[in-house]
């Protein structure tokens, strides 16, 4: 083939962006080498320095990349792939930042931008657990930079995927666009961003979330590097509060997640049980039990082993929830082969080194640390090897059940290590202690991330067991059945322990003060009942178990700590919490379609399955929905959005509002965003499910026209509704007609079963010729013309041509919902958020405090 | 004992349970005719959209349902009734997921929940309607 030369390309700007891929991969290799030896030699200061400013070089790379890609997509140079393909020449700026998430190297990219941000934070305020911790960041670094070097070795087998690829090389020589030289002339825009991601919370939330992924590494590279160094507990002090800050971060992610959904989406809430958001949801429910167990270890020594799990735990967790949703695991669940070699190997290659992290820094002893070596690598090298010429179905079963022995092998052997460098304390736990109490709090987090876990590994499970189990056909009731008891258990745990003191405590002080709050909130949530209306109750103890949470925890501010607030972040988040269960129970018990389909009588087998939850509204409709009268009055047309126009009435009072949901129409396809009117008590939550195809209705073709003769009074029965001739206009000549034309009108009224429409179909007589004038009624589906002839013997008479078609329906289909006090679920967030902060600050100076001494 | 071993038990106790829950909760991804043979039980379907025959929703008529023939991976083909709007992205989906059930062994396929297969943008994002 002739080699093109090819004009109007930058390719200077994807050269730097591919060289600063190279270095970001080379210095956190490098960085990660010098750390490693560091630590090995005793914190040794020339490797020391070496990591440091490697990871210091590789930081500024990977802003670099970021930069770079940035200008790429800023510049519009859709030469390259990433630009053509994730963004389009009308984004505004902030948009284009969302492109980044919208592609998988982009996501890679900020997961390491965040990750080298921890790195520098970490480098700064971490002293001598420097090296360890920044080797096994640095690790980390490693991996999700060479995600990104999209290197190709032969045909099969390539490394990463590129953002910096050009258009042609990603599409191949296919397309015959690409033999043209000049062929960028002929692109002129890319494909554009997804709707749903233009929207200011998508611009806010995948950061976030990312951030808090990124964070994980912090309490894992802790715990890795106490083992490593075999100071097996100091690490706890300074990871602490950096896992309060995951804990937080994350759970700021997933909740704006959450917000985004019930704002912008149209399943009609903030959460789905959806394994995306499950993903998400089980990597923070270990952290927040792993930071409960922190605060064990720091007060009593005791539950050094679980810290240990729970701190690593989640790192492992959120490498897992990246496999889930990139690996096209989820989305495909069941023609999906095993032998997809694209970005998923390469992430299952990297959760087999980083399971087995943990093993290789508890080992100490140097035969077992040899043997560990050589099985290990050699199951490696076995899997490298006949991943990549993998024809044979038998040598891969025999690789995954291999695989699946390591898997219970390693995790076996690191438990029998934890328990045989932390021998079990002799003495008896008592339920005087706060310790066991927190312990069995962190014990439910734990099962309620093990339920949650379990349905989203279907899939997973599926694939290694060759089964073909689906997740329950009904998520909502499934997860509830255990996630319901084990909140109101956490609840009352949350409430009670911070009563108890570590180690013993004076139990009669602690039953009278809790006697106390308990009697205050069977009074407040007695009042809640007929506040909220619930009387059920099952959730009449979940309301108590939620207001006893706040209660405790307000008076344990108030009572124990005398007002001292700045002790009070853990108090203040566990208010938050309980805020959040309140605010859960009343959105989603109370939770009312409004918008019920009363019309349609349905046939035997629908009855009681219909949903009927989507109304018809016919422009200038109004329907009863609730305390409302609703009417739907058309539509606008805002650049690529419609907006709906739906005016609230209240009835019996003077509230009145007009939502506007809208949507996108492309490609056939609605993506449809809600509007909510906010009050202080409840949310009226509407979107549109469906619209009808307008261009597509008003190209019907018309049927033949049918001649009526009439006159005055006349009534004439069409298919779409009667027709009357109701009188004649002598004069129809509009006033500003500067021709000398007469003109006669028909004045018609037309009769449909829903509304009554007119039209005024006009016969006109020129100096030697006539014609006429139509009229159309879309709505109704009619098309008139109206003439007069006289016929030979004198006699004058009115003619009407009608034709036909299916009549044009401005209408909307819409979901109408209101969510009772769903403002607590959000204040409780933030409350939430608050605590965590203070706690971080408090931890922060304790930490700092112990370090001074 | 000591009480610890007996608080960790219980969680273990209560980790079977959730297993046998989820064990029995789950659906399985079948076929029309094991469904049509099992009426009244809830599975999973995964099928190709036949575009031969009628997709029908009339809203003026019945906002709530809407109706169109499924073709499993077996081959077989079914009816299915879902009473909901007609999903937007439906006519572009290339793979449907249908979960509901057969209420009787001669009747149609009632769909409470249709999963797309769009060729969709955002990874991250579910396609669940």
């Amino acid at each position: 083939m002739n080699t093109i030369t090819y004009t109007g390309e930058n390719l200077v700007i994807g050269n730097i962006g591919h060289f600063l891929v190279a270095l970001a991969f080379c210095t956190s290799l490098f960085s990660g080498i010098a750390y490693f030896f560091s630590t090995n030699q005793s914190d040794n200061r020339r490797w020391k320095l070496m990591g440091r400013y490697s990871f210091y070089l590789h930081a500024l790379a990977v802003t670099g990349i970021f930069i770079t890609l940035f200008a790429i997509i800023y510049g519009h140079y859709f030469e390259y792939q990433y630009a053509w393909q994730h963004s389009s020449r009308s984004l505004p700026w902030y948009y284009m930042l969302s492109c980044f998430w919208e592609g998988q190297e982009g996501s890679f990219l900020l997961w390491m931008f965040w990750d080298a941000v921890i790195g520098v934070l970490l480098i700064i305020s971490v002293k001598k657990w420097e090296s360890p911790v920044l080797a096994i960041v640095a690790l980390t670094q490693i991996v999700l930079a060479s995600m990104l070097l999209g290197i190709e070795i032969g045909d099969v087998y390539k490394i990463g995927s590129s953002p910096f690829s050009l258009l042609r090389e990603k599409m191949a020589m296919t397309a015959p666009i690409f033999r043209m030289s000049d062929y960028l002339t002929k692109i002129t825009d890319g494909k554009g961003l997804n709707p749903l991601l233009q929207n200011y919370w998508m611009v806010i939330h995948p950061p976030t979330l990312f951030f808090g992924f990124a964070t994980s590494i912090i309490p894992f590279a802790f715990a890795i590097a106490g083992l490593w160094t075999s100071k097996y507990k100091e690490w706890l002090k300074p990871a602490l509060p950096w896992t309060l800050v995951s804990v937080m971060i994350l759970g700021t992610g997933i909740i704006m997640g959450g917000f985004w959904a019930y704002e912008s989406l149209s399943f009609g809430g903030y959460w789905a049980w959806d394994p995306v958001e499950n993903a998400s949801l089980v990597p923070w429910l270990i952290l927040i039990a792993g930071v409960h167990l922190m605060l064990i270890y720091k007060s009593t020594g005791t539950s050094i082993i679980l810290t240990y799990i729970f701190s690593i735990a989640p790192f492992m967790l959120v490498l897992y929830a990246t496999f889930l949703t990139r690996s096209g695991i989820l989305g495909d669940t069941s023609v999906h082969s095993f032998t997809d070699l694209g970005l998923s190997g390469q992430l299952m290659v990297f959760m087999f080194v980083f399971y087995a992290l943990p093993l290789f820094a508890i080992i100490k002893e140097k035969r077992q640390k040899l043997l560990l070596n050589i099985g290990y690598w050699s199951i490696f090298i076995l899997n490298i090897v006949f991943g990549i010429v993998n024809n044979n179905d038998i040598t891969l079963t025999i690789l995954k059940w291999l695989d699946i022995g390591v898997f219970l092998t390693i995790t076996v052997l690191f438990i029998v290590k934890l328990y045989n460098t932390f021998p079990a304390s002799r003495t008896e736990e008592s339920f005087k202690s706060r310790e066991l109490w927190m312990f069995i709090g962190s014990l439910f987090l734990l099962l309620s991330a093990f339920q949650v876990l379990l349905v989203t590994s279907f899939p997973v499970i599926n694939k290694l067991f060759n089964s073909n189990i689906a997740p329950p056909t009904d998520a909502i009731t499934y997860y509830n059945k255990f996630q319901l008891p084990i909140a109101i258990i956490l609840a009352f745990l949350t409430a009670i322990s911070q009563y108890f003191k570590y180690k013993t405590t004076d139990v009669k002080k602690v039953t009278v003060n809790l006697l106390k709050t308990f009697a205050v909130s069977i009074l407040l949530a007695f009042g809640g009942m007929y506040l909220f209306q619930i009387f059920e109750p099952y959730y009449l103890l979940f309301l108590l178990a939620g207001t006893f949470t706040i209660v405790s925890n307000t008076a344990y501010i108030t009572d124990i700590l005398k007002g001292k607030i700045k002790l009070a972040g853990g108090s203040i988040a566990h208010i938050g919490f309980g805020l959040m269960l309140v605010g859960i129970l009343v959105s989603s018990a109370k939770k009312e379609v409004i918008s019920i389909n009363q019309t349609v009588d349905f046939g035997e087998s629908m009855d009681e399955k219909s949903r009927r939850e989507n109304i018809l509204m016919l422009k200038g409709d109004t329907i009863r929905m609730a305390d409302y009268l609703v009417s739907y009055m058309g539509d606008t047309t805002i650049g690529p959005n419609t907006y709906y126009k739906v005016y609230y009435k209240g009835i019996g009072n003077s509230d009145e509002f007009i939502l506007e949901p809208n949507a996108q129409i492309q490609n056939n396809q609605l993506m449809a965003n809600p509007d909510t009117r906010h009050y202080l008590s409840h949310d009226v939550y509407t979107h549109v499910t469906n619209v009808p195809d307008k261009s597509k209705q008003t190209s019907e073709p018309w049927g033949e026209f049918k001649t009526f003769k009439v006159s005055k009074g006349d009534t004439v029965v069409t298919g779409n509704g009667k027709v009357i001739f109701e009188s004649l206009d002598q004069n129809a000549k509009p006033e500003n007609l500067r021709l000398n034309h007469q003109m006669w009108g028909a004045n018609l009224k037309i009769l449909t079963t829903k509304k009554t429409y007119t039209a005024k179909p006009v016969f006109a007589i020129a100096d030697k010729s006539f014609y006429t004038i139509e009229d159309v009624v879309d709505e109704a589906g009619l098309k008139f013309q109206f003439y007069i002839k006289a016929s030979p013997d004198g006699e004058v008479s009115a003619f009407i041509d009608i034709s036909e078609r299916p009549p044009v329906r401005e209408f909307i289909i819409m979901k109408a919902i209101v969510f009772p006090y769903i403002n607590l679920l959000w204040g409780g967030v933030i409350v939430m958020v608050i605590g965590f902060m203070m706690a971080i600050i408090k931890r922060t100076k304790d930490y700092r405090r112990s370090r001074e001494k | 004992m000591k009480t610890i071993n007996i608080i960790v038990l219980i969680a273990i106790a209560i980790a079977i349970a959730i297993f046998a829950g989820a064990y029995a909760d789950s659906s399985t991804y079948s076929d029309f005719k094991t469904a049509r043979e099992q009426a009244g039980h809830e599975f999973h379907i995964v099928g190709k959209l036949n575009k031969q025959k009628p997709m029908v929703y009339n809203p003026l008529l019945d906002a709530n349902r809407f109706e169109f023939y499924l073709m499993d991976s077996l081959g077989f083909e079914s009816k299915v009734i879902y009473s909901e709007p007609k999903p937007t992205d439906f006519d572009r989906s290339d793979k449907v997921v249908v979960i509901g059930k057969f209420e009787k062994q001669d009747g149609d396929f009632i769909a409470n929940k249709i999963l797309l297969k769009c060729p969709s943008k955002y990874e991250g994002e579910p396609t669940a309607k």
